[in-house]
C-alpha cells in the first residue's frame, strides 16, 4: 500500500510542471527508486512530527491513574467497618489496626499492607511541594473565590516514631479587593497521617485569626487533595479548596 | 520518558537513512538500494506500530467508557454543587448556575461550560426504550420509541434548545392491539444532559431522558408525575 501511495505521490509531483523540475533538479538521473524513497523519508519525517503532538496528548490520558482514582473514590463511598482512628488493612482480609501503627516500620497487618510502599509514600509532603487551588468560602469569612497556595517548607520524621510526618508550611492567598491583588500569608505547622492520607496544618502563633487547613489525598495519587479551611477547635468547614501539585519547572 | 526516547532514536535512524540515500545516489548500486528500501520499510513499520500504540491509548471510545464509569461514581457521591448548579469539574472544581451552561459565554475558569454543547437529540434521531419498571403509564408498553421531529434554538439563549418529539407506543393485551403516537414538546438542558418532555396527555406524566454526559447513544428515560416529581416508570433508551 505504501508503495502505491508513494508512486501516486511521485506521479502527482511529476505531473505538476514546477514539481517535475524540482524532482529533476534534485535527483537528476538517479535511480527512480531512490527518488521515491527520498519522498518516503520526507513523509515519514512529517509523520514523526505529528506523532510528537499525539505523544503530548497521550501523556494526559492516564489509565492507571484513572483506575486508582475511581478505586479511591469507590472505597470512600463503601466505607470500612473500622473504627474512627483505625486503618483498614485491605485486600482479602478484613482487618483493622490502629492508625498509630501505620508506617511505623513494623508489620501490624497480617498481609503487611500497613507498611506497603504506596501507603507509606512520603511524596505528598515532600519539602518544596507547592499545592495550589481555588478557595471557595461558604462560611466564616466573606471572600470571593481566590487562589490559595500551600508550600511545604519543612518535613521531618522522628526515627523512634515514624507513623507521622511533622510538617511546616507556608499558606498564601491571593486576595483581590478594590482592583488590587494582595497576598495574605501565614506560617503553619502540622502533620501528615499515612493511614488516612491526611495533612493537617494549624497556623503558627495566634496573633492573626487564620483558619487551619485540612487536606485529604483522596484521589488515588500524591498530586491532588481535597482540602477544607476549618476552625481548629470544632473542625467546622468554612471553605472548600481543591489543590493540585504545581509542576516543577 | 521511554516513548520520548523511542521518538529520538527513530529520528536518528531516519537522519542516518537520509544520509545513506545521499551517498548511495552516487554509487547507483542496486543491491544497496534494495537494502535501503528494506530499511525504510522496517522503520515505517516501527513508526506505524508506535502510532498504533498511541492511538490505542487515545481511543475516544475508551475515553468515553471511562467517562461513563466516572459519571456513575459521581452519581453515587454527594453532589458537589447545589441544586440548579453545574460542576465545571477538572482539577479545580467550580459551581456555576445551570442557566449559564452553553449560553455562548465562558463562565467556568476552565471553560468547560462551553465545550460540550452539541445536541445529542437532532431531528430524525430515533431512540428505542425497553421497560425496566412501569406502574403508572396507561398502556404499560414493553417498548417506547422516541422520535425527534424538530429542534429550535433561540439565538439569544442557546442553553435550552426546544425539542419536539413523537412518542410511539404500541401495546398488546388479551383484548386489543393498540398503537399511539403522542406528540410532545420539551427542551434539552446542557447543564444536566437531560431531555425533558412536558406531559403529552392529560394525565400529568412527563418524560425525563437522562444522558450520562459521555455516552450519547444511551439514556435512562423516566416517566415522572409532574405533581410529586416522582419517577413511576423507567425505560432504558438506545439510539437506533
Amino acid at each position: 500500500m505504501w508503495r502505491l501511495l508513494i508512486l501516486s505521490a511521485l506521479s502527482g509531483l511529476i505531473l505538476a510542471d514546477q514539481a517535475g523540475d524540482f524532482v529533476g533538479r534534485v535527483f537528476g538521473d538517479v535511480d527512480p527508486r531512490l527518488a521515491a524513497n527520498s519522498l518516503k523519508i520526507i513523509s515519514l519525517e512529517k509523520k514523526l512530527t505529528s506523532l510528537k503532538g499525539k505523544l503530548h496528548d497521550a501523556e494526559k490520558v492516564d489509565p492507571d491513574g484513572f483506575l486508582n482514582e475511581i478505586d479511591a473514590r469507590v472505597s470512600e463511598l463503601e466505607g470500612t467497618h473500622c473504627a474512627k482512628r483505625e486503618f483498614q488493612c485491605g485486600g482479602n482480609e478484613q482487618e483493622c489496626v490502629s492508625d498509630i501503627l501505620v508506617c511505623d516500620g513494623h508489620n501490624d497487618c497480617h498481609n503487611g499492607h500497613d507498611e506497603d510502599s504506596t501507603v507509606c509514600s512520603t511524596a505528598p509532603v515532600k519539602a518544596g511541594n507547592v499545592f495550589s487551588g481555588t478557595s471557595h468560602w461558604k462560611d466564616c469569612l466573606v471572600r470571593h473565590d481566590h487562589v490559595t497556595r500551600i508550600t511545604i517548607t519543612q518535613s521531618s520524621r522522628r526515627k523512634f516514631y515514624q507513623a507521622r510526618i511533622w510538617v511546616r508550611a507556608l499558606v498564601e492567598s491571593d486576595l483581590t479587593s478594590h482592583g488590587k491583588t494582595t497576598t495574605s500569608s501565614f506560617q503553619a505547622k502540622g502533620y501528615y497521617n499515612f493511614a488516612h492520607r491526611r495533612l493537617v496544618l494549624v497556623p503558627l502563633g495566634d496573633h492573626d485569626s487564620h483558619l487551619s487547613v485540612v487536606c485529604n489525598f483522596d484521589h488515588g495519587d500524591s498530586e491532588r487533595a481535597s482540602c477544607h479551611r476549618v476552625l481548629e477547635a470544632t473542625l467546622y468547614p468554612c471553605a472548600d479548596l481543591f489543590v493540585t501539585l504545581s509542576q516543577h519547572n | 520518558f521511554r516513548q520520548a526516547d523511542t521518538m529520538k532514536s527513530l529520528r536518528l535512524l531516519l537522519a542516518a537513512l537520509a544520509v545513506v540515500t545521499a551517498v548511495l545516489a552516487d554509487h547507483h548500486a542496486h543491491d544497496d538500494v534494495d537494502k535501503l528500501v528494506e530499511g525504510i520499510n522496517r522503520i515505517t513499520y516501527q513508526i506505524f506500530e508506535f502510532e498504533h500504540k498511541l492511538d490505542a491509548r487515545l481511543d475516544p471510545a475508551r475515553i468515553r467508557r471511562a467517562g461513563s464509569l466516572e459519571a456513575r461514581v459521581e452519581a453515587l457521591e454527594e453532589p458537589s454543587c447545589a441544586e440548579h448548579q453545574h460542576q465545571c469539574g477538572g482539577d479545580d472544581p467550580q459551581c456555576i448556575s445551570s442557566l449559564f451552561v452553553c449560553d455562548g459565554r465562558v463562565d467556568c475558569r476552565n471553560g468547560e461550560d462551553e465545550k460540550h454543547c452539541s445536541l445529542p437529540t437532532n431531528p430524525g434521531d430515533t431512540f428505542v426504550g425497553d421497560v425496566v419498571f412501569d406502574h403508572c403509564t396507561k398502556r404499560r408498553p414493553q417498548h417506547i420509541t422516541l422520535q425527534v421531529e424538530s429542534v429550535s434554538t433561540a439565538k439569544f439563549f442557546p442553553a435550552f434548545p426546544k425539542v419536539h418529539v413523537h412518542l410511539e407506543i404500541s401495546s398488546d393485551n388479551d383484548f386489543e392491539h393498540a398503537e399511539a403516537s403522542l406528540p410532545g414538546d420539551g427542551y434539552y438542558s446542557f447543564a444536566d444532559d437531560e431531555l425533558v418532555i412536558y406531559p403529552p396527555e392529560e394525565d400529568g406524566l412527563a418524560f425525563h431522558g437522562d444522558f450520562d454526559g459521555h455516552n450519547f447513544d444511551r439514556f435512562v428515560g423516566d416517566i415522572i408525575h409532574t405533581a410529586s416529581d416522582e419517577a413511576c416508570a423507567r425505560f432504558i433508551f438506545h439510539r437506533k
